[in-house]
Formats: structure tokens, C-alpha cells, sequence
């Protein structure tokens, strides 16, 4: 339709009416048929009727022609109303070229705000309704959910398809937030869809939104724009190249709302009967100020605290809440904040992985060389411990299911083979814990050769054995995780721990990447750090073993063990390499879920807060096992269990963004002028539902013609009839 | 029937094309549509000329009362009329065209063009031979078919009768050629009546009219059309099929009614005007008219013969 428009200067809304054309030739068949249809009678007066007949043949086929057209015309007519034409032509040019407008919602959650019966969203999608309705025949329409995974709803759809409405209809906010960015660039996309139309279309693009701050202040020409990027307001500068772009605010203003913007536990793992602590904080954006905003503490479901807090406006609350678990297993937690307009962020949750003890495998590599190790992890074997050692020789490591321990510790292990190697990479990206503690057996060369490089998992290559005369120990500012608790505690010792011998670590780029986190005064690293998939490992470069070296001159490597920065050291480094093995890292609503099947096992099922299952399809053992689950439109508490024999439970807490809870509006002066911002009492108004609404096309004027000409055919009938006497 | 029965609503039904259909003989017809008529005037045709009584006859109602005999009444308390001779020599002649185009009767009319002038033919020879005048009778289409002879005889009505009901519609129109052979053949002057719807060639039959009427006959053409030549009330498209050879015309009737009707009237007007400049009688006669205006035309016409 568009090519007739395009030659001919018009078009039709509704095309397919046009079939109708064909009833056109019904007065003309009707006639023909009429003919064909008589009656036969004898006559005798036929010279009177022959002459009758020859004296107003003309005047009989004249007026038969003048019905014929009179009917044939009036049914064209209403046809072709009924197609809804529009164009520029004899009709005038008051009706224009159809336009495509795209019609983007916000489905940020903070559009879920509820003002009344009614959220933002739902204003949007009434007023998207609306203008879709009111738009012009020829018209199609996009449908856009702007969110942190922008899609297209419907594409290209005519005002009045089916389609378009249960499209809109069905749409409802997310849970996520808004990638602007990535909206423009579908917007774009859409917009420039079709070239054949666009020679003939206006492109309109509309934003129906609370503007609210996350997403559009990245328009504010004062946003930082990362280099070597296309920025958001260079994208949006592009979309208004090839459509009109609009904002239409739909914010409810003053907004206030409460939000718990974090839930953290503060240690990195939790036993049973440890005292685990977490952190909570709450803050009130806008509004007025809260007395008494009730905060309740839940763990699987079962409130287990609740507290009040006053909040004011702009401030935010922290509170502090500790729980002794009585079982181990993976544990739901949940803290909740009083109603509000917009509920959605006012639940916060952390699944929090409790062992019964945290298990270490101690590699000795030789005899007593994990001693102390043991020691510092386990004090008094007779009392209960949160750690849990288990100590080995080397030869026993091949029967060791390393998926058992939290962390594996080897200490002056000779080599290792090569399937040992393999199985230390995997342990470690699969979130294993893995400490090397070095020594006078230590083979510098096999290390080198199956544990580091890009492949391995050392943090620095081996160099050389070296002696420390100077002694001393550079903590590097405190900087790394498992040092900072020594700053300001000069008398833990770390800085005075004595020594002797260490192996030179290389941790420039061609030999490895790892993060010193101590050095000797000599400036050689001593402890570096790194992480390998999800796992972390580190290497120190001395013997922790006391046991005296030949090489050495028949002395210990160091005294390290007998000093007293050693036991805190050692659990330094055991909660550092742990890392978030018991406590899953929150993930915002749309991030994926990962994790890696066991052997023997092909599949994942995940429930999901809503109590969906979906069954997932782990990648084979040989590239690792990995899963990922993308689909995490709901905050709350996933479940992964595995398909294996021996069913495995993870917990995943996915969490809205916090900072889609502040409902102050990004600053419109601050915009370019590239969008153009519609003020929500403007989009209440007639006037702006008419801006957007097609001048009427000529269907109206054709029905009108059509019902002259249905008066004249009556009028004829009349005459005709009257003259014939 | 008693005098107690209202004599203007019998007569009138009797009249009536579609009563006289139902009955059987044009005997029958005749008679009836004779007494019928008579009824209606209130006065008896059968009036003499003369002074010279000839005989009484029993009253009928519409007899002139001025005839009742009052001495007869007197004596036998029954009304009896006195009949005059009457001199005359009157010759009645019926002419009645039998082409096909008389054969046409509409949907709704009760009797054929041809079956009306046959019926009206024999009407006016029974009430021309009960005035004791003579009657004579010929058919034609194209050709003379039949020709009886004129006769005051008591025969004579049978004779004309039975030739009548031989009658059949067939055969085109030549009127005019008939009427300038009859014109030779028609020995004394007389009364001609001609029964025809007249469809040929208005110049050729006007001649033929002339022609008789320079022969001193008083002529009545009473022209015959069927209601549906008069109306054309067809409504939807239709084939008329010509009669005579005319071949077939399908037209929109509607469309066509006024013209149709003007050409009618036109003709009509054109053969009256004619007529009245020749001194010719004329009359048009519709199918579903009483007969009573075939029997005032006749009347009329024997009127001014003996003026």
C-alpha cells in the first residue's frame, strides 16, 4: 500500500477491504442478469411497442447507463471509505504519510510504583493504548519493553491488529532495571527497520517513563562518557537522526519509597553454632519522614527478628543482625521492610551456604611438613573447631575427592603429575580454595611446568631458592584482603616474621598475573594472590614446616610457624582463598546463574522464586560441566539441584537493583535537545492525544460523496419511474 | 326475473365480459347480453319506425310504457305491447377479423380479442334480426374467409352463429385490401360494424374505409384492444413474442409504458380524427368493457342511418 502512496500519492489503511471492489460490478451483473431473466409473453401490438422502443432508445440507454454508473460508483465509493485511504492528492494533503511509532515502556521496576488502583506502568500502557487508537490508518506500530534486557513486544503492527492489543495488553513491568543504552540502539534498530517503508513513513519513537535517574541520567550531556564506547546520548543522538524521539513523563510526583539497598554477612562462612553477623541497610528515597518502619529478619521463611527503624527522607538506617545456625546446608535469607508504594525493593535476600566445619585437605610433602599448618587451623583437637583439617601425603592425593574440602593447602610438595595438575586447575575454577606453601622439596621446574602459565593455576612462576639475611617483611600497605587485619596490630609480628629461605616468585606479565600480597624487604614477592575461575589460589614462598634443610645449611627455611603472625596468617589466608564459597555473591534481577554439574551428572533443575522449575542441560564434563540460567526476571531465592544420584542444593539470592529505587528524576534540562520531554499533565490534555492522532483520512468525504449519489439513485428511481408513467 | 328485481344490476352483470365468459354458445351470449342490455336502458330497442301496427308482444322491462296496450291490460290484466310494422331495409353487415393478432388475450382478461368481437358480433346480429332487419357476416384475416350472406330470416341467426363459433384466430392482417374487395362485393348499402384491433397499416385501411363509405354505407369501426394493449401494466423484463410473424422484442416494460402508451393514443387519435373527417363511426373497445357500448355504437350508428 505504501508503493501506492509512494507513486500515486495515496494509500489505504485497510488494504484488504479492497477486495471489495469487485462488488462494484454487481449493478452491472445484476442488469446483464435482469436481461437474461425475462418473462415471454405473446404480443400483438408490436408495431406500437417497436416504435415506442426506437423513439426513446437513446433516452432508455441513457438513463440505464446514468443508474449503472449511479450504483457502480456509490459501491466504489464506499469501498474505498471503508480502505481508509490517506495521501496528498485531489482530497488535499491534509492527511499525511503514515507514520511508525515506536512505542518504548519503561518496565524498570520502578514503574511499578502503585499511585491508587493504578501503577506507572499501567498509565503507560493506557496511554500507549490510547494514541494506538486514536493514531492514523496507515500507521504501524513497535512495541519496545525498555528494561535491563530491552525487547521487542510487536513490530510493525496496524492500529487495529489483534496482535498489537494483546501485546500491549500483556505486557507488565520487570524486575530489573533499564539499560538505556541497549533500548536506543533496539529503538534505532526498529526505526530504521524497513527502507521501502521509511521512504514514506515518519519515524516516532516514544518513551513512556517515569524518567527516573539510573537509566536517563545517562542522557545529561554533563554523563561521563566512557572512551572508546558510543555513549548513551551519542546513541540517542543518532535515533533522533531517523525519528522524532519523545519522553513522556508518567511519574506520580512526590514519590517516596523505602528500599534495603544491602544484606551482607559479614564473615566469608558460616558453621553451625558460629555467630554469623549480617548487615542491613535501609534507606527512604523522597517522600516524607517514617516512624517505626518495621524490619523483620527471616531465615527459610521463618521470621526469626524483628526490629523498627525511623527513616527520613533522603537517610538511610543500618542495622545489625546475628544468628547461630543449628544445621548446616545451604540457608534462604531474607529481610523485609515495611509497605510501601512500590514493595518490589523493600525484600532483600542472601542465600548463605553453613557447614558443619569448614574442611581443609593438608598436603604434607613430607613427613610433618603440614604440622603447624594443622596447628594454626585446628588448636585443640579436643574442642570443637569451625575448620576441620585433614592431613595427607602426596601419594594419598590421588584418592582425595577434592570437591570434599573447602580448601586444599600443599606444603612442600616435591611435583606433581600431570592429571594432579588437572585436577587442581578444575578444583580451583569450580570455587575451590587452593595455598601453596613451598620448601626445600620443592621442584621449581615441574611446578613451572604444569602449574603455571596461562593454563595453570600458580600466581607467579617459581624462580630461583634465595636466602633472606635482611630478614623483614613488606606488608604492601596493607592492601591485600589477608593482610589488612594486621594493619594498626604491629604486634601479631608479621612485619619481624623471620625468613631465612624462599623461592623467588615471578609475577611479572610473560610469567604470571597473581597480586603480591606481601614481599620480603628485598622486595621479592613472598605471598601472592590470585583468582581462577570461581576459585581462588596462593603461593607463599617459604616452608611453614620447621623442619631443618640440608640445603640450608641444616636449618629451618623459616621460623614462621613459632611467630605469632603465623596462625592468623594461615586462617588470612584460608578465609581469603574460601571466598565465597558459603556465602553466593547477590545477583541483581537479569544477571545469569552459574555454576558447574558434578560428574555424572547431565542436567540442572532450578526452581524459581515463583516455583517454576526449569530443567537446564549442563555442558559435557570434558569443557567443564558449566550451566548458566539468564533467566532471572524475579528476585528471591533460586534453587539448583542437580540431576545426579547424590542430589546437590545451591541457593542463588537474586536481588533488584538498588539503585532503580531512588524515584528522583533524572535532570530534563539537562537533556539534548534531541528528546523532547512531554510533561505528564500535558499528556492528560486533548491537545496532545490530537498531536499524535492522524488528521482524518478520506473515508469520511467518501461516504459523504457515496451518500449523495445513494440519495440521487433515489431521486433517478423517483424520476425515471414517474416519466415511465 | 319479476319486476320486483332491480333490473340495472342484472343487466349490468350481464354485460360483463367476465359473466358472458362463463357462458356457453354465443346463442346464449348473445341473448343474454341482448336482454342484459335491455334491461339497462329501461326502454325496449325493439321500438319501431312505423305506425302501422303489426301484432302485440308481452311486456319485458324497459319497454316504452307508451306502447302498453291499456285495453288488453284491461281485459286480461296482463301488459302486452303494440308492435308496429316497421319499413325497413336495413342490412347490417359484421365484419369480423379473424387474424392471429385478435387471438391475444392477456393474463387477466377474460376472453381473447377475437372471442369478444364474436361475442359482441352475434349480440348485434341477435338484436339486429329481432328489430327485423338483416344481417350479414364476414370473417377475414388476410383473405375473406367466410361470408354469409345478409338475411332477415329466422334462420338467419343461426346460420351467422355457427359461422362465428367456426371462426379461428390464424393468419396475418390485411385489412385494408379487405375492405376495398368487400367494398366491390357488399351489394346493397347498409350498416358495415367491422370487429378488428386494426393493426395494419393506418393509410391502407383508411383507404379501405373510403372506400365502403363512398359506397354509401354507414360504417362502425369498432376497433378491439385487450386491456394489456391499452395499460402495458408488465412490470418486469420480458419477451414479447410478435404475432403474425413480428418477430420478438425483449424490453424493460417499465422504462417503456409512456412511449408505449403515447404511440397507442397517437394511433388511436390519428384513426378517430380520420374517421370523424370521413363521417366513419368509431369506437375503441376494450376486452374487459361491458358489451352494452358495442350495442350503443351500434345504436347510435342505426340512429343516424335513419335521422
Amino acid at each position: 500500500m505504501f508503493i501506492t502512496y509512494l507513486v500515486f500519492g495515496f494509500g489505504f489503511g485497510n488494504l484488504a477491504m479492497l477486495g471489495w471492489l469487485a462488488a462494484a460490478a454487481v449493478p452491472l451483473v445484476v442488469h446483464l442478469w435482469n436481461r437474461r431473466r425475462y418473462r415471454p409473453t405473446p404480443w400483438a401490438a408490436m408495431h406500437f411497442l417497436r416504435s415506442a422502443m426506437k423513439a426513446n432508445a437513446r433516452r432508455l440507454q441513457l438513463r440505464q447507463w446514468l443508474l449503472l454508473a449511479v450504483r457502480t460508483l456509490m459501491i466504489l465509493l464506499i469501498v474505498f471509505a471503508m480502505a481508509e485511504p490517506y495521501g496528498r492528492g485531489v482530497m488535499g494533503d491534509s492527511a499525511p504519510a503514515p507514520v511508525h511509532r515506536v512505542f518504548v515502556l519503561d518496565g524498570s521496576f520502578s514503574m511499578g510504583y502503585r499511585a491508587g488502583v493504578e501503577t506507572t506502568f499501567d498509565r503507560a500502557k493506557e496511554t500507549a493504548a490510547k494514541w494506538i487508537a486514536g493514531g492514523g490508518p496507515g500507521d504501524s506500530y513497535s512495541l519496545i519493553r525498555m528494561s535491563d534486557r530491552p525487547a521487542v513486544i510487536a513490530r510493525g503492527l496496524g492500529r487495529n491488529a489483534p496482535s498489537l492489543r494483546q501485546a500491549l495488553g500483556a505486557m507488565m513491568p520487570t524486575q530489573g532495571s533499564a539499560d538505556l543504552s541497549a533500548t536506543l540502539s533496539l529503538a534505532a534498530e526498529i526505526a530504521a527497520a524497513d527502507d521501502a517503508d521509511r521512504a514514506v513513513r515518519r519515524a516516532e519513537v516514544y518513551f513512556l517513563t517515569d524518567l527516573q535517574g539510573h537509566p536517563w541520567r545517562e542522557v545529561e550531556r554533563s554523563g561521563e562518557v566512557m572512551e572508546g564506547e558510543v555513549s548513551t546520548a551519542e546513541k540517542l543522538s543518532e535515533l533522533a537522526g531517523m525519528a522524532q524521539v519523545m519522553a513522556l513523563d508518567l511519574a506520580r510526583s512526590p514519590c517516596g519509597n523505602i528500599a534495603i539497598t544491602k544484606l551482607s554477612l559479614v564473615d566469608r562462612w558460616v558453621a553451625v553454632d558460629r555467630e554469623a553477623v549480617f548487615e542491613v541497610e535501609l534507606e527512604q528515597f523522597g517522600g516524607d519522614s517514617i516512624t517505626a518502619v518495621p524490619v523483620s529478619f527471616d531465615i527459610d521463611g521463618v521470621v526469626v527478628e524483628e526490629r523498627t527503624v525511623d527513616l527520613t527522607p533522603g537517610g538511610s538506617a543500618s542495622l545489625v543482625f546475628r544468628h547461630r545456625f543449628d544445621r548446616a546446608g545451604f540457608r534462604a535469607v531474607r529481610v523485609h521492610a515495611g509497605e510501601d508504594p512500590l514493595p518490589i525493593d523493600n525484600d532483600r535476600w542472601l542465600a548463605v551456604r553453613v557447614t558443619e566445619g569448614l574442611r581443609v585437605l593438608l598436603v604434607a610433602g613430607k613427613p610433618g611438613a603440614a604440622r603447624y599448618l594443622s596447628g594454626a587451623l585446628e588448636p585443640d583437637p579436643t574442642q570443637r573447631s569451625p575448620i576441620l583439617p585433614t592431613v595427607i601425603s602426596p601419594n594419598e592425593l590421588a584418592e582425595a575427592d577434592l570437591a570434599d574440602f573447602a580448601c586444599v593447602m600443599f606444603s612442600n610438595v616435591a611435583h606433581f603429575s600431570a592429571t594432579e595438575a588437572i585436577r587442581i586447575r578444575r578444583y580451583a575454577k569450580e570455587g575451590g580454595g587452593v595455598v601453596f606453601f613451598l620448601g626445600d622439596e620443592v621442584r621449581p621446574d615441574s611446578y613451572n611446568e604444569l602449574l603455571a602459565g596461562e593454563n595453570g593455576v600458580l600466581p607467579a612462576r617459581l624462580g630461583s631458592a634465595k636466602e633472606n639475611p635482611q630478614g623483614g617483611i613488606d606488608p604492601q600497605g596493607y592492601r591485600h584482603p589477608i593482610v589488612e587485619p594486621f594493619r594498626s596490630a604491629e604486634g601479631a609480628g608479621l612485619l619481624t616474621t623471620p625468613i631465612a629461605h624462599y623461592f623467588a616468585l615471578e609475577t611479572d606479565g610473560t610469567s604470571g598475573s597473581g597480586e603480591v600480597v606481601v614481599s620480603l624487604s628485598s622486595g621479592d614477592p613472598l605471598i601472592v594472590a590470585n583468582r581462577i575461575g570461581q576459585g581462588r589460589v596462593v603461593v607463599v614462598g617459604t616452608d611453614v614446616s620447621l623442619t631443618p634443610s640440608a640445603a640450608a645449611g641444616g636449618e629451618a627455611w623459616s621460623a614462621w610457624p613459632a611467630w605469632p603472625s603465623f596462625l592468623p596468617i594461615v586462617r588470612e589466608i584460608v578465609d581469603f582463598v574460601v571466598g565465597d564459597q558459603f556465602s553466593e555473591p547477590a545477583i541483581q534481577v537479569g544477571a545469569p546463574l552459574q555454576g558447574f554439574a558434578k560428574r555424572g551428572t547431565d542436567g540442572v533443575r532450578i526452581t524459581r522464586p515463583d516455583q517454576v522449575e526449569v530443567t537446564l542441560k549442563a555442558a559435557p564434563q570434558s569443557s567443564g560441566g558449566a550451566w548458566s540460567y539468564d533467566a532471572t526476571d524475579v528476585a528471591g531465592i533460586y534453587k539448583a539441584e542437580e540431576s545426579s544420584g547424590t542430589s546437590v542444593t545451591t541457593m542463588f539470592a537474586v536481588n533488584v537493583d538498588p539503585r532503580e529505587s531512588d524515584l528522583a528524576q533524572a535532570d530534563r534540562a539537562a537533556f539534548p535537545e534531541a528528546l523532547k520531554v512531554i510533561e505528564a499533565g500535558e499528556i492528560q490534555s486533548s491537545d496532545s492525544a490530537a498531536r499524535l492522532t492522524s488528521p482524518a483520512t478520506w473515508s469520511s468525504q467518501l461516504l459523504g460523496v457515496a451518500l449523495v449519489l445513494m440519495l440521487l439513485d433515489t431521486l433517478l428511481g423517483w424520476y425515471f419511474g414517474r416519466s415511465n408513467g | 326475473m319479476t319486476l320486483s328485481e332491480k333490473p340495472s344490476e342484472l343487466a349490468s352483470e350481464l354485460l360483463d365480459p367476465r359473466v358472458i365468459a362463463e357462458l356457453r354458445g354465443l346463442e346464449l351470449r348473445a341473448r343474454s347480453i341482448v336482454e342484459g342490455y335491455v334491461a339497462g336502458l329501461h326502454r325496449s330497442p325493439y321500438r319501431g319506425f312505423s305506425n302501422e301496427f303489426a301484432e302485440h308482444r308481452a311486456y319485458t322491462p324497459g319497454d316504452d310504457l307508451r306502447y302498453v296496450d291499456w285495453k288488453v291490460f284491461g281485459k286480461s290484466d296482463k301488459f302486452y305491447l303494440k308492435q308496429f310494422d316497421e319499413e325497413t331495409n336495413l342490412i347490417c353487415y359484421l365484419l369480423i377479423d379473424c387474424s392471429e393478432s385478435m387471438g391475444y388475450g392477456s393474463a387477466g382478461a377474460a376472453m381473447s380479442k377475437l372471442d369478444y368481437a364474436k361475442t359482441a358480433a352475434a349480440a348485434l346480429a341477435y338484436l339486429v334480426l329481432h328489430q327485423r332487419d338483416a344481417v350479414g357476416l364476414v370473417t377475414f384475416d388476410a383473405e375473406i374467409r367466410q361470408v354469409v350472406r345478409p338475411s332477415s330470416s329466422a334462420a338467419q341467426l343461426t346460420r351467422v352463429l355457427k359461422t362465428l363459433e367456426q371462426s379461428e384466430a390464424g393468419g396475418k392482417t390485411s385489412a385494408g385490401r379487405i375492405l376495398h374487395e368487400l367494398a366491390e362485393r357488399l351489394p346493397k348499402r347498409g350498416i358495415v360494424i367491422t370487429l378488428s384491433d386494426l393493426f395494419d397499416d393506418l393509410g391502407s385501411m383508411l383507404a379501405g374505409l373510403k372506400h365502403l363509405r363512398h359506397r354509401r354505407h354507414d360504417i362502425l369501426a369498432l376497433q378491439v384492444f385487450d386491456p394489456a394493449e391499452i395499460d402495458f401494466p408488465f412490470q418486469n423484463t420480458t419477451m414479447f413474442q410478435g404475432l403474425e410473424a413480428l418477430g420478438d422484442i425483449v424490453a424493460e416494460p417499465q422504462s417503456l409504458r409512456r412511449a408505449y402508451i403515447a404511440e397507442v393514443r397517437r394511433f388511436i387519435d390519428q384513426l378517430r380524427s380520420a374517421c370523424r373527417s370521413r363521417q366513419i363511426g368509431y369506437e375503441t373497445v376494450r376486452t374487459d368493457q361491458p358489451f352494452g357500448q358495442v350495442l350503443s355504437a351500434f345504436f347510435a350508428a342505426r340512429k343516424k342511418r335513419f335521422r
